[in-house]
């Protein structure tokens, strides 16, 4: 399953390119959101199994769950891993308010005034 | 020239990634373990029917306590920074 | 804001936060857990604050609760992880998989933890607001 590793590649760089060549900083934001949420689908595409079914017991055996369920672990940790990314938009969001109650002005070639 | 430049760079990198993302195998699922052993037992020991839920707070429960730490230094700082601001512009 | 969104929020409010409230007590039942009803209850706060104002929104949590709610129930969950084998032997048994009352001290950490969630974003929320 190749094209699944280029879409996330190609997302990923979607990212990048958001965080590095923009000059708007609330954007250069939106792209750091934009390359986790692409590493969350790069882990939740490795649990992947063919015909699978959600990871919650129904009525039914064991067995026939065991090995049909998908891989529960990945989807665990990007659960921690949003609630990181969560917690660093908001803080780079703060930030952000700081700097333009500072500087007046969002654009980082603008940014250049050193007193404090 | 510096756009190409960028380009060039963004292509280079997204081949490094392409080369680290396409080490583990899609769909394999012979060599996992830890997600058979889950799949198997985790009703048994913890007794709930959601496994995420499971993992998330009794296996690897002192991870999710660190996140919940996170989250609360994450509100914490940007209740300083707003805090901060507001006494600066006064 | 617009009328639109103010009837709808009007309408739609208490059931959002019914809906988080159910996720979090089902949540080893059921999709769902800690953090997608945390942030359910949290953003039926934020829709009543971006359409009806923060003084409106004021009137249902105030900032200052958040934080004293946000603080003790952080020590609860410190209190739940340090006192765990009281809690998953005694309080809470193992108990047949599909009932409510069951599944030892994940039932009482996916609410305790759901609403230390809600109450930081709930606080977030105002304060990037307050801007």
């Amino acid at each position: 399953m190749f094209e699944v590793y280029v879409g996330t590649v190609v997302v990923a760089l979607i990212g990048i390119y958001c965080m590095v060549w923009k000059k708007n900083m609330i954007k250069k934001v939106i792209g750091l959101g934009v390359f986790t949420n692409s590493i969350h689908l790069l882990l939740i595409a490795i649990g992947f199994r063919a015909e699978g079914i959600p990871p919650i017991v129904t009525l039914g055996n064991i067995n026939y769950f065991a090995l049909r369920a998908v891989d529960p672990l990945p989807q665990a940790l990007v659960l921690t891993s949003i609630v990181i990314q969560l917690s660093v938009t908001a803080l780079a969001l703060g930030i952000v308010t700081l700097a333009y109650r500072h500087l007046k002005t969002l654009d980082t070639d603008r940014m250049n005034k050193l007193r404090g | 020239m510096k756009s190409v430049l960028f380009v060039l760079c963004l292509l280079v990198l997204g081949g490094i990634f392409l080369y680290v993302f396409l080490s583990p195998v899609f769909g394999a699922w012979e060599g996992k373990h830890v997600a058979n052993y889950y799949l198997e037992n985790a009703l048994e020991d913890t007794g709930s029917a959601n496994l995420v839920s499971s993992i998330v707070w009794d296996f690897r429960g002192f991870d999710t306590l660190g996140e919940e730490t996170v989250l609360f230094t994450a509100a914490l700082g940007v209740f300083t920074i707003v805090m901060f601001g507001m006494k600066r512009r006064k | 804001m617009d009328i639109i969104i103010r009837t709808v929020t009007k309408g739609l409010f208490p059931f959002i936060i019914l809906f988080g409230v159910y996720i979090l007590f089902h949540g080893h039942l059921t999709p769902g857990g800690s953090f997608p009803g945390g942030v359910i209850i949290a953003s039926g706060i934020a829709l009543l604050a971006i359409s009806f104002g923060l003084r409106k929104a004021e009137r249902v949590i105030k900032e200052e609760t958040a934080h004293i709610v946000e603080g003790l129930v952080a020590l609860f969950l410190v209190l739940i992880v340090l006192f765990e084998s009281f809690v998953r032997d005694i309080l809470i048994p193992t108990g047949s998989v599909f009932e409510l009352w069951s599944a030892q001290q994940i039932l009482l950490l996916n609410v305790v933890g759901g609403m230390m969630v809600s109450m930081a974003l709930i606080l977030i929320v105002f304060l990037l607001m307050k801007e």
